[in-house]
């Protein structure tokens, strides 16, 4: 029952101008996996969500739900869940009507509907707050009803439109992990929209990264957030640093670091460049080392689980290392104090030849 | 609710408070207690039986009932139409939507004789609509009930549009979306989930148009032929008696109609304050 879409776009009209919501997008959701289309708000990602419930209807393409060509079916008939944001829960009825609306549509028997959302009541926690309406309910609380309404009827598919955006961070953080679980125990094929890539990263099975209107990279977190395809994944996913340089001489330079222009990069002469390289990437030692590069705390900021830190080397290069709390020469990372750092990885994108993403090539170890 | 708590309370020495607050009161007396006052002593100054007697006489009785059932009919029919229009104005977009929303107010604009004229060059036995029916149905609506109803229409149209509208605006439409993904038709998403939420705003606008139609008198005197027994309203009755200065008759039927219209009104604030109370 998974989920296929091919070259989906939608347009929408308004007086002035055309605004291109999605344009030509095409992926997949496997059968069973919990995937999420991640983005910032306008990148088309929601417009996606309502075209597969059947809430918004295509310009072109078409949309498969477990093989079934759904495009032109409505919404009614399309055997999908949909949580919204906002919960959309039926304000004028109580938890229990709520959870059991979708069943009563299908004419489900009055025992099997009592059974049913006896059962999900239980399975969300909401075991005492069947009588109880919406407005007496806190946001994850309303957030889970809306989620058992979506669940009740056995959806083929279970869509999340940021569904855990009005919500306070702490409960958050609860709500996904648990929304992890719960997926885990019932299989059902889920999309999941976002724009918080912490909670993509956290949850999901597979993530498509979406930027005005169309899918910029599609992967596993690991390779989301590893191997960014593209400058808005590499900067929209994770913290990054940033660099602009151009190639003179034959030579890339990037703060003290040096590369070969087409030794194994394949630049030209002049060819600007973008260079990122992860904050989490840098080796740090208080310890001067022969073989590494050398700098200055600017400044320490505690972040909990990690420390992160403002470092200015030679030649005005300034970046941003982040490394973990319990590190035993951690106490020596004092503002103002002299260390030695080794940057790992480079990613670079050629400015004049478009958006993709490449690994920088270090000359010295190539030899 | 917190909006009370920050009202100031009178302090003895507060002159410029109680000043305003005798003003206030006493035009309030002067102006709607007084008369009232009046009106009750003066239909019951002969006793109850006078007074009974006076509502139970064939003419009055007849018109009493003709307006109660031509005004629960305009009420019945301006709720399903009334909110059929607040769901049209607040759910599609159309062209001459916006002249639609401001013609609704227009009969509040026009004079309710205006009204009366209006439909008597349309309704007549020989005019536009009126001879049509006239011919093909042999239905009589000039000076006869039908009148009155359709006068009633056109007059309390905007109260019910007016009361569901703002009720409706607020609904949240992915309420209605989430009912089409669990599968729900239109018409079960309006019964289930619509209607439960502009129930209390369609109940006061029935019933506020209601009220206002038992007295309604401009357009009725006008399109209704006023025959005794036959298409005489209880407003047009009390008018005929003073008329043929029977002021006892007006008295008695001017307590009847005050009566109903202030239960219902009462009856309409209490629903409203219900309502706000309740799910917020």
């Amino acid at each position: 029952m998974g989920v296929v879409v091919k070259n989906l776009t939608k347009t929408f009209q308004s007086q002035k101008t055309d605004f291109a919501a999605v344009r030509d997008v095409s992926f997949e959701v496997e059968e069973g996996a919990l995937v999420a289309l991640l983005g910032p708000s306008g990148s088309g990602k929601s417009t996606i969500l309502r075209m597969i419930a059947g809430l918004e209807q295509p310009d072109s393409g078409e949309i498969f739900l477990g093989g079934e060509n759904v495009t032109r079916l409505a919404t009614q008939k399309r055997g999908v869940g949909f949580v919204f944001q906002n919960y959309a829960l039926f304000k004028q009825l109580t938890v229990f009507q709520n959870i059991a609306f979708g069943l009563q549509v299908q004419g489900a028997p009055r025992a099997e509907i009592k059974g049913r959302v006896s059962e999900l009541l239980e399975l969300l926690g909401l075991k005492d707050l069947g009588r109880r309406y919406p407005h007496q309910l806190s946001g994850g609380q309303r957030q889970r009803v809306a989620l058992a309404r979506a669940l009740a009827p056995r959806p083929k598919v279970l869509l999340l439109d940021e569904p855990f955006g009005a919500i306070d961070a702490k409960i958050r953080k609860e709500l996904r992990e648990w929304l992890r679980t719960l997926h885990d125990e019932m299989h059902v094929t889920s999309l999941f929209v976002t724009h918080d890539q912490e909670e993509a990263l956290e949850i999901c099975d597979h993530i498509y990264v979406m930027n005005q209107g169309v899918i910029e990279q599609g992967g596993t977190p690991e390779e989301i957030y590893k191997r960014p395809a593209t400058e808005f994944v590499a900067n929209f996913v994770g913290l990054m640093n940033i660099h602009d340089a151009v190639v003179k001489d034959g030579k890339l330079s990037i703060g003290p670091y040096s590369f070969p222009g087409n030794g194994g990069n394949g630049l030209a002469e002049g060819d600007r460049i973008r260079v990122f390289f992860r904050p989490q990437d840098i080796y740090i030692s208080g310890a001067s080392n022969a073989y590494a590069m050398h700098a200055r705390i600017v400044r320490r900021s505690f972040l909990g689980v990690s420390i992160k830190l403002e470092i200015e080397a030679e030649h005005g290069f300034r970046f941003i290392a982040i490394i973990p709390e319990h590190v035993f020469y951690n106490e020596k990372l004092a503002e103002g104090a002299a260390i030695s750092y080794q940057i790992e990885e480079f990613h670079y994108v050629n400015l004049r030849a478009g958006k993709g993403m490449k690994k920088l090539v270090f000359a010295d170890y190539e030899i | 609710m917190s909006t009370t708590a920050s009202l100031p309370t009178l302090r003895s020495w507060d002159v410029k408070g109680w000043g305003l607050r005798a003003v206030a009161l006493s035009y309030l007396a002067f102006l709607l207690l007084l008369p009232l006052a009046a009106l009750v002593q003066d239909g019951f100054r002969e006793g109850p039986g006078v007074f009974f007697a006076n509502i139970f006489r064939p003419t009055a009785w007849a018109a009493l009932k003709l307006t109660l059932w031509t005004s629960a009919l305009m009420a019945a029919v301006n709720g399903v139409i009334g909110t059929l229009t607040a769901y049209v104005l607040v759910r599609y977009r159309f062209f001459g939507k916006s002249l639609l929303n401001a013609v609704v107010d227009l009969p509040f604009a026009i004079p309710t004789l205006v009204t009366g004229v209006m439909l008597v060059i349309l309704y007549g036995p020989r005019d536009l609509l009126g001879g049509f029916f006239h011919q093909h149905f042999d239905w009589k609506i000039l000076f006869a009930p039908p009148a009155i109803v359709l006068a009633l229409l056109f007059v309390n149209y905007p109260i019910v549009v007016r009361s569901v509208q703002p009720v409706l605006e607020e609904l949240d439409f992915a309420e209605e979306e989430a009912a089409a993904t669990l599968g729900a038709s239109s018409w079960r998403t309006f019964w289930r989930v619509v209607f439960p939420a502009i129930r209390p705003a369609l109940l006061s606008g029935v019933l506020l148009s209601f009220a206002r139609a038992l007295g309604e008198f401009g357009s009725i005197v006008v399109v209704a032929g006023n025959l005794p027994l036959r298409s005489q309203t209880a407003a047009v009755y009390v008018w005929g008696e003073i008329e043929s200065e029977n002021r006892l008759g007006a008295s008695a039927m001017s307590i009847v109609l005050l009566a109903c219209s202030f239960t219902l009104v009462l009856f309409v604030d209490w629903l409203q304050r219900r309502k706000g109370r309740g799910r917020g």
